[in-house]
């Protein structure tokens, strides 16, 4: 506070009856803008109030969710099934090694994981 | 004193047979067949298990055919580990189609010891011919 009046100090004298002076106006909202602006919020928060259908939508969304995501827990991995017979097997790493003598991008070892999967006796009967 | 002798002498006698008895522990050797008929087999998969639960595999073999003279894939930690109650079994080749087998092949020869009565099921998961198409087959096995 000390600087600040050290600063107006230093300005012109003109100036600083400028500023002082402006210091001292009280800006007012006219009650007729006050009203006006409270009504406008208040109509449009009225607007948002959630529709009857709301909740039960809502509750319909989350049952279909639940319903999915354990579908998705409960599908067998098929993931390394390449002739999409819905099954994974010795037909898939036969289907992915022809694919090998025309990609160079499919592995040898790419195609032994499978195998080795395939025959795993931790993974569940085919 | 002689009948106690005699007692533990026919004791240490019989003990071996008794022993044999109990554990029946017997070693075998099956030969797997494929029959994919007219059709020629270039990939197959099978599931051999012992439903009693006495069988534990202990070996794997290649089939008779040069198509499949490379040892098929199974699991052989499982089987290093004394594990194998179960086996899956599978094979394929790149052959070109005059170069496979067809009719009844013998695709593999699994070695089991067994410490009972087996009851062996044996399912074929799926057989494919050169194209990679699954075809209809037959699978039965043959104790040596």
């Amino acid at each position: 506070m000390h600087e600040e009046n050290q600063q107006l100090d230093e300005l012109p004298e003109a100036l600083v009856r400028a500023l002082k002076a402006e210091e001292a106006t009280t800006l007012l909202v006219p009650k007729s803008v006050d009203q006006a602006v409270a009504e406008a919020a208040h109509s449009h928060f009225q607007q948002l109030t959630p529709r009857w259908w709301t909740l039960p939508a809502t509750l319909a969304a989350c049952v279909l969710v639940t319903v999915v995501a354990v579908q998705l827990v409960r599908s067998p991995d098929l993931k390394g099934d390449v002739d999409g017979s819905g099954q994974v097997d010795v037909l898939d790493a036969f289907a992915l090694a022809r694919m090998q003598q025309t990609n160079s991008d499919i592995q040898t070892a790419d195609i032994e994981r499978l195998m080795t999967r395939i025959v795993s006796l931790e993974e569940p009967s085919t | 004193m002689k009948k106690t002798t005699a007692f533990f002498a026919s004791t240490l006698l019989f003990l071996p047979v008794l022993i044999g008895a109990q554990t029946n522990v017997e070693f075998a050797v099956l030969d797997i067949y494929v029959d994919s008929q007219s059709q020629a087999l270039a990939a197959w998969q099978f599931e051999l298990l012992d439903r009693n639960g006495h069988m534990q595999v202990v070996g794997v073999e290649n089939g008779e055919h040069a198509a499949f003279d490379h040892a098929p894939a199974y699991d052989r930690d499982a089987i290093d580990q004394s594990q194998a109650e179960r086996i899956v079994v599978a094979s394929f080749s790149l052959n070109q189609k005059s170069q496979l087998p067809t009719g009844s092949t013998r695709v593999a020869t699994i070695h089991v010891r067994l410490h009972g009565n087996p009851d062996y099921q044996l399912r074929l998961v799926n057989a494919g011919n050169h194209l990679g198409d699954a075809i209809p087959a037959e699978i039965s096995l043959n104790k040596k």
